[in-house]
């Protein structure tokens, strides 16, 4: 073995050749400031800085040095499966994990750590990983886990008092299992992708023990035999549930279910931003959502034959919960949703601080009717999104009236996926000649439009109410989706 | 009218640059806001590479562009074009840099001095690529780098992670 000891670890004073124009032959690299080679570094697999290692002392150190760690069965080899068997592969990688964590100086933190790796129901490796990282004071941990068996969220790491991000990512779905009592002790944002929980009240209680728990992310999770996901925080800023989607690729026969079957209940007092995507929730319960403001929803129906009635129920209570937000972004999966826009009586909503608005818009009258609604409930709004999806075409026409926030407040609108025909143009008519303060109208077109000079003096030659609105015409370099926006 | 600031390299050249421009620079902005910048901002940086610092900040200010609506066929096409030469200079950028890697190196510890997070990040990752993949003795004649090892500890790095440089 080499004696470390005897490696220079002096760093390197910092040093800039300023005024010198480059004839210099010297080793600039080495002569960085440790934080930058570190930034550098950063970006490389530890593979990568392990062969760097070998270049010279100076190397060797700051391979020794290095405080982030990003360990991936997938890219340490090249086409490994060429020369060992998939067992030998596995055996090879705990091999070197164990050897870049034994081979690390016990003083050094490892603030950033990135593992890609296989568990196995017989073994204990990855705890063990987990466990030396955790002690290591660990800020921000990445695992990527093909599982064969149910993981445990150890009670090292739940209590670890660095931790500050933990993003757990499973393969295909796998049963967590959380601790009986308690949440993490420091934690500001926690990410789980295709995580399965089995029980209600210990997931309510760890969400509700992280008492500093900012972010929270939940994809394509399964939540089995929940009667209710209840997410009760009084830390939480920022909550995505995500069960769209993603979820038609996997190859998990139960993961599409959300929360078909299961109420959800948001009580976050400091909730900042809301993300709901995928299947409605049985039912909704928000409390306290007072702070809200921002809000993405994109709602698919529960049911394969969408019933008017619950889609009305679910829309209804969503739209109750976040009354308060600035920013909402709207797509549906099923038109029925819209039907109640038709009977607007069914709300008695209003968005009063609502100032920006995004909608994805089908060709379907209820697709127009459920825009004019929140036009109308919305008396502030002064921006205005629309992203055009293509679907079976209802005729357009759409009455000039006073709507408060066209005469008052909208400024700015923006249309997507444009690409001239007969209803986009009744909707671009209908804001020019309502819009009494408009200043912007940017025109989006659909990804090689072939005769974008043939709309334009279609939509120019409309009469404008506002003499400052200004025409903009944008052609879009690759395509443009919805959740983008 | 925008608000100009005189920036004045290590080597005393003077660069005329708009308030928006300069305010990318982290450090310079907390200058501005001190009210230590009332005539000629010095800085600790040569006039070669202030110059190229200020290409990048440029480049990268010049983002939005607006249409008038009599003019759109015309300007449309321009701002493709425009699109397209931001690419096309970042790859020029790159290229240079990767020709020149004095220009390079000075280039990071501006980045660094003057806290612009977004030129160091992009140039710490033009570096990261350049050495990934790499064997030992490729890094070195690429940065130069003496290889001041002892023939007995080269032996003791093969043996304990030699199995790291088969590809």
């Amino acid at each position: 073995m080499l004696d470390h000891a005897r490696l220079n670890p002096k760093v390197p004073k910092l040093t800039t050749s300023g005024g010198k124009d480059g004839t210099e032959n010297g080793d600039r690299f080495s002569s960085l400031p440790d934080p930058i080679i570190h930034h550098i570094f950063s970006y490389l697999e530890t593979i990568d800085i392990i062969r760097a290692s070998a270049v010279s002392r100076k190397w060797r150190y700051f391979w020794l040095s290095m405080p982030y760690l990003n360990l991936d069965i997938n890219t340490v080899w090249s086409d490994p499966l060429n020369k060992w068997s998939f067992r030998t592969i596995v055996d090879k990688f705990r091999e070197y994990v164990n050897w870049v964590l034994m081979s690390r100086d016990g003083s050094i933190d490892i603030t950033k750590f990135r593992l890609f790796c296989y568990n196995y129901a017989d073994d204990n490796t990855v705890y063990r990983w987990i466990n030396i990282v955790a002690r290591r004071n660990v800020q921000e941990l990445d695992l990527n886990i093909i599982s064969y068996s149910a993981f445990e969220l150890p009670t090292y790491l739940i209590s670890c008092d660095s931790l500050m991000t933990f993003k757990l990512c499973f393969d295909s779905s796998c049963v967590l299992k959380l601790p009986n009592s308690g949440g993490f002790s420091r934690l500001k944002s926690l990410d789980f992708l295709r995580a399965e929980f089995l029980d209600y009240k210990l997931l309510q209680n760890f969400i509700l023990s992280s008492p500093h728990l900012e972010d929270l992310v939940m994809e394509a999770c399964i939540f089995r035999d929940f009667d209710m996901l209840d997410i009760s925080s009084s830390s939480l800023k920022n909550l995505t549930i995500h069960n769209g989607g993603v979820l038609e690729d996997s190859h998990d026969e139960h993961s599409g279910d959300g929360l078909h079957n299961c109420e959800l209940m948001v009580a976050c007092p400091n909730l900042v931003s809301f993300n709901f995507i995928g299947p409605s929730a049985l039912d909704y319960f928000f409390e306290d959502l007072s702070s809200l403001h921002n809000v993405y929803i994109h709602l698919e129906s529960r049911s394969e034959i969408p019933d008017y009635e619950e889609c009305t129920y679910e829309l209804c209570k969503i739209f109750d919960g976040i009354y308060n937000t600035e920013v909402l972004k709207l797509s549906v999966g099923s038109l029925e949703f819209l039907d109640c826009f038709v009977h607007p009586e069914c709300f008695s909503i209003s968005f009063a601080n609502l100032k920006s608005l995004t909608l994805s818009v089908g060709m379907d009258d209820r697709h127009l009717q459920s825009l004019i609604a929140l036009l109308n409930f919305s008396p502030n709004l002064e921006a205005l999104k629309i992203y055009f999806e293509w679907c079976d075409h209802d005729d357009w026409e759409i009455l000039d009236k006073d709507i408060p926030c066209l005469t008052y407040n909208l400024k700015i609108v923006e249309l997507f996926e444009f690409e001239g025909n007969e209803n986009e143009l009744e909707l671009g008519r209908f804001l020019l000649k309502n819009g009494q303060i408009l200043q912007k109208m940017s025109i989006n077109w659909v990804r090689g439009h072939n005769d974008p000079e043939g709309v334009m003096p279609k939509l120019t030659k409309f009469p404008r109410s506002s003499t400052t609105v200004e025409l903009t015409f944008f052609e879009p370099e690759s395509d443009v989706h919805f959740y983008q926006l | 009218m925008a608000i100009m600031y005189a920036l004045k390299s290590s080597d005393n050249e003077i660069f005329e640059v708009e308030q928006k421009v300069i305010e990318q620079s982290e450090t310079i902005k907390k200058m501005i806001e001190d009210g230590a910048a009332t005539g000629e901002i010095p800085l600790q940086v040569s006039s070669k590479t202030l110059a190229k610092v200020l290409e990048w900040c440029k480049q990268r200010q010049h983002k939005t562009v607006e249409n008038e609506n009599d003019d759109n066929k015309g300007k449309r096409k321009k701002e493709r074009d425009e699109d397209d030469d931001i690419k096309e200079w970042e790859n020029k950028f790159s290229d240079e840099l990767k020709a020149d890697k004095d220009v390079l190196f000075d280039l990071l510890l501006a980045s660094n001095y003057l806290d612009l997070p977004a030129l160091l990040s992009f140039l710490c990752q033009l570096v990261a690529d350049m050495v990934a993949g790499k064997m030992p003795e490729e890094i070195r004649r690429m940065f130069n780098i003496e290889n001041d090892f002892t023939p007995e500890e080269e032996k003791a790095i093969t043996a304990e992670h030699g199995w790291a440089f088969q590809p």
